[in-house]
């Protein structure tokens, strides 16, 4: 089976004053569709690194980031854009919801950004519902619960149909109720036959996952028994 | 969808949103103020110094302009019908003209000047100027001052020229020129004394000193004068029009450094308001791009939101000053002009103005919102 998107050996340097940090050490992996990658890793492993750099929106200092085989930092920046827009759904632990635009509006957003038009009220209800946020979208993020703006923020993600969800620590700010529905359905779209990437502490995320990378001072390595 | 982030978007940050429109239309409306102060303070004062005379004599080619200044017999004579000629000629940077007929009169061993004039103004030439030098009724006579003590008479009374008599209708003070020793008397009537109907010694023009500098205007006078009346010359009365340009250039520049500074002061606002709401709005900038938004289209929706601010206060601005210039100018100036109303050839001007205060105090802003490192915002804690 092909690879949806893959690292080789990507490399990933910050310079901190005169010290350099490796947040990605040559990591390698392929993940193919229907697959849920799990990376986990303590504080400052790179884990997040590893999803913008997955995202196109970091590029590695050596290696390569692959989308269906192709090189995506050797597209220029607008072919990038058109890869986030188009292919990628990012979740990220702040949910980072346009606080003066309504639930409805945050998830017509990314439709209105990848240049549809028409009627998206059935597709942004039928994604509300199975997120159990249909009766707010038409608030705005500051009057709903965060375990509610986590699940808008999903919703967003997943709208309009990306092949890839990036997901950073996306329970890590909400309670057990709110992280199972997330949980369920982001465990639904990888059996759809997208592939997820998803960065979390949470053990449960862990044991459903296809496959799990550990990462350590931006290194692959095994998982310590716990 | 992008028009209804901006709205909701100002919305959102309604206290900032207030607060650029206000220091733009403050802006736009002083402006709006000092260009009409500027422009009716400077046609008072252009009024006020048209009462110091003409500042343009115009006489035949051939004439001596010694003659006209000393008043002798040598003066040359030419028909009235000239200046007529003259105020049909619109493209003669002159909108008024006043025909002049004089002699000398020995009155008790001293001398005085008989002086006919007749204005004669430009078919566009506004009802307020046309008052500048008032035609004098027939059988009436104004004195200068040295001339009244001379005939021994003030206003109400009668003096004789040539055995005909002239009610004084007005003495003008003094002016300590030559004018002083002048009796003014309508042109006709002068003409008719001298026994020269018809004709006159010269021309005196006020020279209209709108739209370019002094020399300008004075170099496209003599260029057109000698085009349409190669027959004749013009002499300048270089203290009066420099008088004029001086006072009208003094206060243009007043009032246009100080909308200088304010300019500048709501750039800065502009432009600290822009930052803040660069810093406020990371997050945004952030999920925007992770989302495939690209640069343009994320600082449109600020540059869009201040433009369209901009032209609100634009349009406020301009009713505000106007209203304002209406209200406080009216009773500052000296000099009637004609009313100050709302000039609607400023409209493009105050857009402009709003627009490139907008657009120099976004700069910084739009530099520090493209150079922000959206992987640092997605990836804080």
């Amino acid at each position: 089976m092909n690879s949806v998107v893959e690292l080789r050996n990507a490399t990933k340097i910050y310079t901190k004053g005169s010290r350099d940090v490796r947040a990605a050490d040559h990591v390698s992996c392929i993940v193919q569709p229907g697959e849920l990658l799990v990376v986990h890793g303590p504080s400052g492993s790179g884990k997040s690194t590893l999803l913008l750099m997955l995202g196109g929106m970091l590029p590695p200092d050596e290696g390569s980031v692959l989308f269906n085989g192709r090189d995506i930092y050797q597209w220029s920046r607008a072919r990038r854009n058109r890869y986030r827009k188009e292919s990628v759904g990012f979740v990220f632990q702040r949910f980072f919801l346009v606080p003066y635009l309504t639930i409805f509006d945050n998830i017509r957003l990314r439709l209105i950004l990848q240049g549809r038009s028409g009627n998206m009220t059935s597709t942004i209800q039928e994604l509300a519902e199975r997120f159990r946020i249909e009766d707010r979208l038409d608030h705005r993020p500051g009057e709903l619960s965060v375990g509610e703006q986590q699940r808008a923020a999903v919703a967003r993600a997943l709208v309009g149909g990306p092949v890839v969800i990036l997901a950073d620590e996306p329970t890590g700010n909400v309670d057990e109720e709110n992280a199972q529905i997330i949980k369920t359905c982001l465990l639904a779209e990888a059996r759809n036959g997208r592939t997820v990437v998803m960065v979390t502490h949470n053990r449960q995320f862990l044991d459903m996952s296809t496959k799990h990378l550990y990462l350590m001072a931006g290194r692959m390595e095994d998982p310590p028994i716990l | 969808m992008f028009f209804r982030m901006i709205l909701h978007q100002a919305r959102h940050k309604w206290m900032i949103t207030l607060l650029l429109w206000l220091v733009m239309t403050a802006l736009v409306s002083l402006y709006v103020y000092l260009d009409n102060s500027a422009r009716f303070s400077n046609r008072s004062m252009q009024l006020i110094m048209k009462n110091m005379g003409h500042n343009l004599l115009i006489l035949p080619r051939d004439a001596d302009p010694i003659d006209a200044y000393l008043c002798t017999s040598e003066q040359t004579l030419f028909s009235e019908e000239v200046t007529h000629k003259m105020s049909q000629q619109m493209q003669l940077a002159s909108r008024y003209y006043a025909s002049v007929l004089q002699a000398r009169e020995l009155v008790d061993g001293k001398t005085l000047f008989l002086t006919g004039i007749q204005p004669v103004h430009r078919r566009d030439e506004t009802a307020e100027k046309s008052h500048l030098i008032r035609e004098i009724p027939s059988g009436q006579a104004r004195l200068g001052e040295a001339a009244a003590r001379v005939l021994g008479v003030s206003a109400g009374d009668s003096i004789s020229l040539h055995s005909r008599a002239f009610s004084v209708a007005e003495v003008y003070p003094t002016q300590g020129t030559i004018d002083d020793y002048r009796v003014y008397l309508p042109l006709a009537d002068c003409q008719g004394l001298l026994d020269k109907s018809g004709r006159i010694n010269a021309i005196l023009s006020f020279l209209c000193l709108h739209g370019t500098s002094q020399d300008g205007v004075s170099r496209y006078q003599r260029q057109k004068m000698e085009e349409l009346f190669p027959d004749f010359q013009i002499v300048t009365q270089l203290r009066i029009a420099q008088g004029r340009y001086l006072a009208r250039m003094t206060t243009n520049r007043y009032l246009f450094y100080l909308l200088a500074i304010v300019f500048w002061i709501t750039v800065i606002v502009i432009a600290m308001t822009g930052f803040q709401e660069v810093s406020e709005r990371r997050r945004e900038v952030g999920i925007l791009l992770a989302m495939g938004a690209r640069y343009p289209h994320i600082t449109g929706l600020y540059v869009v939101k201040l433009l369209v601010l901009a032209i609100a206060a634009a349009s406020a601005g301009f009713l505000i000053g106007s209203m304002l210039s209406r209200e406080l100018l009216s009773p500052v100036l000296t000099s009637n002009t004609r009313p100050i109303t709302f000039v609607w050839g400023q409209c493009p001007k105050v857009l402009g103005l709003a627009c490139l205060a907008v657009a120099i105090a976004a700069v910084l802003p739009i530099v520090k919102l493209v150079r922000m490192d959206p992987n640092t915002i997605l990836t804080e804690e």
